[in-house]
């Protein structure tokens, strides 16, 4: 049964979809993946003009007007810690950050129709988050579902955290590191598909862990398989 | 492109363009799926591009849920079991001998049963059909038989098997949740509010007391016994995979909303419990950080399951239950921090020494609370029953594949090195684990030998059939048949014919003095090998080895005459002539030197004693001497042969020979009076004479009786040495007899 493999589908996650997860989004995106990016946090937090007055925006704010706020503040220190570059390159990627689609509350994303080559808002297979709280609730949302929703439990996901600190320069790295993942996956997964004799891609899941954290060591590496 | 080639790519157009039909236009759906069901039974299970493509429309409708009417879906469940059944459900003998199908198709069968099996029940609450209830119960069976193994790979071992597979197995994983839920009904405060209409959630509290089969005690029991097998694999020893246990969870979770009155109090107590440090690493994984990270991200599934019952308030009713999970949570947290701190890959045995006394003592506690669950141990990493190859080396490996060892080439050894290491290997073995590596061995050698029968009757049939239906139907079966009459035709020519059984001749039979000759250089070889030096070992068997007990566990000086006094006593027990041959052989040779030889005589008529003793265990036999004619013939032989050559310097051998022999009796003993009498001897006999009344209580009348004899003999002569050693003896040890006399 040689056949090509359908594409895997990716999807990036960090805090508030702005830094790691687009850095990781972008980086995948230019490599040809299919991919889509979210954030878990309550709302998109950006540094502010001083340590406890952060910029604080609702997912979904373009990243146009994120821009144009955080150009009025005229704040060196955004030029800086290179937030100002962070949010002109992800205006290039999409248009506002999107919170994870938290089973039973009011979707903070963009339409459909601003995501090619998904069906839906949970439609991938792989989910790499950037921070391990990021990881534990995307895994306990996908929990969740199987407790509310236990007759739509037939999807299945692959999820990864590979934590990345949340400065510009970290992101850079954390994304090469991040498309290096991916691409193990999408070999093990061709390879499957077209190979009855290889490993099938389950299998295949943990040596590519190993093998990829051997390489990463500074970036300590979770894994879960969910359902929904 | 071939003909073939074309055909095949026109079938698969039609296929999909069927698909489209029946997903645009749902009225279709029926007909469409009839059509395809029809097209896989009737296509060889070989045409994997077919029924793959079967599959994937069944696949999208079901699994998928393409086809969104759940009466759609359900009336035309049912026509899915022949399909799925033929496609995975293998016989024994298929099984057995690798005729299984791709693990995709297998692993799309178990989805799309584990998202239609309930719609299958469904359907027969309101049409019941036992025929096909059957099959479906069959299919079922051996689909859950077959978790948590590696299927549909073949397996290696136990251990090994929980991370291969993991596709299947979380596929079985998942059907098992599905049957639960189906057979088990939901708590009776939602059973009434369902009001038996209730299509999310189908189960047996559906069911009719009046239905024809489904109102049993079996389905819930068999829901009972699947609830039971996941909480036992999950509370076994071993670290399960994070793929294998993700899986588990997601089913607990799954049932713990539907059937909170079947698992909720096991669920929770299986969370709170989980300790990854705990659990044993499977054998045969030597990455340690592959297994920390197993560990790391099994306690992090526990972590969120536990957050998760925290955050939703699903543990608030009971403060106590929630304050442990609380403080269950806050450990998990801590402990996270303190890895978090730590590079993953330095100090690789972290996870198990960290907080070492802690967690030795609670692992030997769970290890006690936990004792009559104990897993079979696993011994070699390939412990399947069937070889890979048809070849020696498949046969007996019990190595990982590409384990270097493997290559070794054993031949390269020498004979001697090599049946020491074998002896030493045996001696050392543990019996269970030597037992279970030749099961292994001999099972593959019968796999392969069955599996020739069943492949030259099998080769015609070019179809395996697990169940029978009637539009089953594969068009090349017949030319293969005629293929394989004319091949056997062309072997009858050749003179050969396989229905024969072939049998070895039987061996000419020797008559008795070919046999003799035969025995007679049996006979001195065996005793070529007692002039032999053998380098002396120190015997390490240790205890409990039950090897240990075998008469020759190494080869030592004396080892010859064990072998062939067995084989006069055991050995030709049926042929007395033989026997008595080979003991004329055993005596001859002592008789040259027998001073010399004295501690295999004794070895050797010991042999002779014990066999008799046990040959003539029977009441029957009146006295101690008619049941060991043989032994008392020989030792008196011996003692004919050995006591004219004693001088006093002799006294050690021969009291040794007079206490390690096992049965004395007064014929015996008199020999020694020739000692006695010989004035230069006397010293001799009269000490063995004293060590017999001492040491051997058996014969001490018969000693004394001797003595009397002695003593009555010198007064006859006036042998004033004799009379006096004479009545030393007896004024010592029978006083009485003295003045009676």
């Amino acid at each position: 049964m040689t056949e090509s493999p359908a594409p895997l589908k990716f999807c990036t996650v960090c805090a508030s979809n702005n830094n790691r997860s687009m850095e990781a989004h972008k980086v995948l995106q230019e490599n040809g993946f299919i991919v889509r990016s979210y954030g878990t946090g309550s709302a998109v937090r950006l540094p502010g003009p001083t340590i406890d007055k952060p910029n604080v925006f609702p997912f979904g704010t373009p990243y146009t007007k994120i821009f144009e706020v955080l150009n009025s503040q005229d704040l060196k220190m955004h030029k800086v810690n290179g937030v100002i570059e962070m949010t002109k390159r992800n205006m290039q990627i999409k248009k506002a950050p999107e919170r994870w689609p938290y089973l039973n509350q009011p979707p903070q994303r963009l339409d459909e129709e601003e995501h090619p080559g998904f069906d839906n808002d949970l439609d991938f297979q792989v989910v790499i988050t950037c921070e391990e709280r990021c990881f534990d609730a995307v895994v306990e949302d996908y929990f969740s579902r199987n407790y509310f929703e236990p007759n739509d439990t037939d999807h299945l996901v692959y999820c990864f955290n590979v934590d990345i600190r949340d400065d510009h320069e970290s992101a850079r790295m954390g994304g090469l590191a991040i498309l290096e993942l991916a691409n193990m996956l999408k070999k093990a997964n061709t390879e499957a598909a077209e190979d009855e004799d290889s490993m099938p891609l389950q299998d295949t899941i943990p040596d590519i862990i190993v093998e990829w954290q051997r390489k990463y060591p500074t970036l300590p590496i979770l894994h879960a398989l969910c359902y929904h | 492109m071939t003909s073939t080639e074309e055909q095949l790519k026109a079938q698969t157009h039609q296929l999909e363009e069927a698909a489209k039909l029946a997903f645009d236009n749902n009225e279709y759906f029926d007909q469409v799926l009839n059509t395809i069901v029809d097209i896989s039974l009737s296509q060889p299970i070989s045409n994997f591009t077919i029924q793959s493509k079967c599959l994937d429309f069944i696949y999208k409708a079901y699994y998928l849920k393409k086809i969104k009417s759940f009466d759609l879906r359900c009336k035309s469940s049912t026509k899915l079991i022949d399909m799925i059944a033929r496609l995975i459900l293998v016989g024994e003998n298929d099984e057995a001998h690798h005729k299984l199908p791709k693990y995709r198709i297998t692993e799309r069968c178990i989805e799309i049963l584990s998202v239609s099996y309930d719609l299958m029940f469904y359907k027969m609450i309101n049409e019941p059909d036992k025929e096909q209830w059957s099959k479906l119960a069959r299919l079922r069976d051996f689909i859950v038989s077959k978790w948590p193994s590696s299927y549909p790979l073949l397996p290696y071992n136990r251990d090994t098997d929980w991370s291969r597979s993991s596709s299947c197995k979380n596929a079985i994983v998942k059907f098992m949740g599905k049957v639960i839920q189906t057979h088990l009904p939901p708590p009776s405060s939602r059973e009434k509010n369902n009001n038996n209409n209730n299509i999310d959630d189908i189960s047996i509290a559906m069911v009719n007391k009046d239905h024809a089969f489904l109102y049993n005690s079996n389905i819930g029991t068999l829901g009972q016994a699947l609830v039971d097998k996941l909480f036992a694999a999950l509370n076994e020893e071993i670290l399960i995979p994070t793929a294998a246990f993700s899986a588990m969870l997601s089913v607990l979770m799954t049932l713990f909303k539907t059937r909170p009155n079947i698992v909720s109090s096991k669920f929770l107590n299986f969370v709170l419990g989980y300790e990854a440090q705990l659990k044993r690493t499977p054998k045969f994984e030597k990455d340690k950080l592959k297994i920390k990270m197993n560990r790391r991200f099994n306690d992090r599934l526990d972590k969120i399951i536990i957050s998760l019952l925290l955050n939703r308030g699903f543990i608030n009713k009971d403060p106590s239950l929630k304050s442990r999970f609380e403080n269950k949570l806050r450990y998990l947290v801590d402990k996270t921090s303190e890895q978090k701190k730590r590079n993953i890959l330095e100090d690789s045995d972290e996870d198990e020494d960290e907080d070492g006394a802690e967690i030795q003592r609670l692992k030997k506690r769970r290890k006690l609370d936990n004792m009559e669950v104990a897993e079979e141990p696993v011994d070699f990493f390939n412990e399947s029953k069937f070889p890979r190859a048809h070849d020696y080396r498949s046969i007996y490996s019990l190595l990982k594949p590409g384990d270097a060892l493997e290559d070794f080439n054993m031949s390269s050894i020498s004979p001697d090195m090599l049946s020491n290491m074998v002896i030493t290997a045996l001696s050392k073995v543990e019996t269970r684990r030597l037992v279970k590596a030749l099961s292994l061995v001999s099972d593959r050698y019968i796999e392969v030998v069955t599996r020739d029968d069943y492949e030259n009757a099998d080769e015609g049939e070019g179809e395996r059939e697990a169940i029978p239906t009637d539009v089953a139907y594969d068009p090349t079966s017949a030319n293969v048949k005629q293929e394989i009459g004319v091949k056997n035709e062309e072997d009858e020519e050749d003179g050969f014919n396989e229905e024969e059984a072939f049998s070895l001749p039987l061996p000419k039979a020797l008559d008795i003095n070919q046999k003799k000759q035969q025995m007679k250089a049996i006979i001195n070889n065996f005793i070529k090998l007692a002039s032999l030096d053998v380098k002396e070992q120190s015997d390490e068997s240790s205890t409990g080895n039950d090897l240990g007990k075998v008469a020759i566990s190494k080869w030592k000086s004396d080892s010859w005459i064990k072998i062939l006094s067995r084989l006069v006593t055991r050995g030709t027990i049926a042929n007395e002539e033989m026997s008595r041959y080979i003991r004329e052989g055993i005596f001859n040779h002592f008789q040259t030197d027998i001073k010399d030889r004295l501690v295999s005589v004794i070895e050797w008529l010991n042999e002779e004693y014990y066999s008799e003793t046990v040959k003539n265990e029977e009441p029957t036999v009146a006295t101690a001497d008619e049941a060991h004619n043989i032994y008392l013939e020989y030792t008196g032989k011996v003692l004919d042969a050995l006591i004219p050559f004693l001088d006093t310097a002799d006294r050690k051998i021969f009291i040794r020979l007079l206490s390690e022999l096992p049965y004395l009796n007064k014929d015996l003993i008199s020999r020694i009076k020739s000692i006695c009498t010989d004035p230069v001897r006397s010293k001799l006999g009269f000490q063995s004479l004293l060590y017999l009344i001492m040491f051997r209580p058996p014969v001490f009348d018969d000693c004394i009786s001797i003595l009397k004899e002695l003593y009555a003999e010198a007064n006859e002569k006036n042998n004033e040495p004799l009379k006096a050693a004479s009545l030393k003896l007896l004024s010592k040890y029978a006083p009485k007899e003295i003045s009676e006399s």
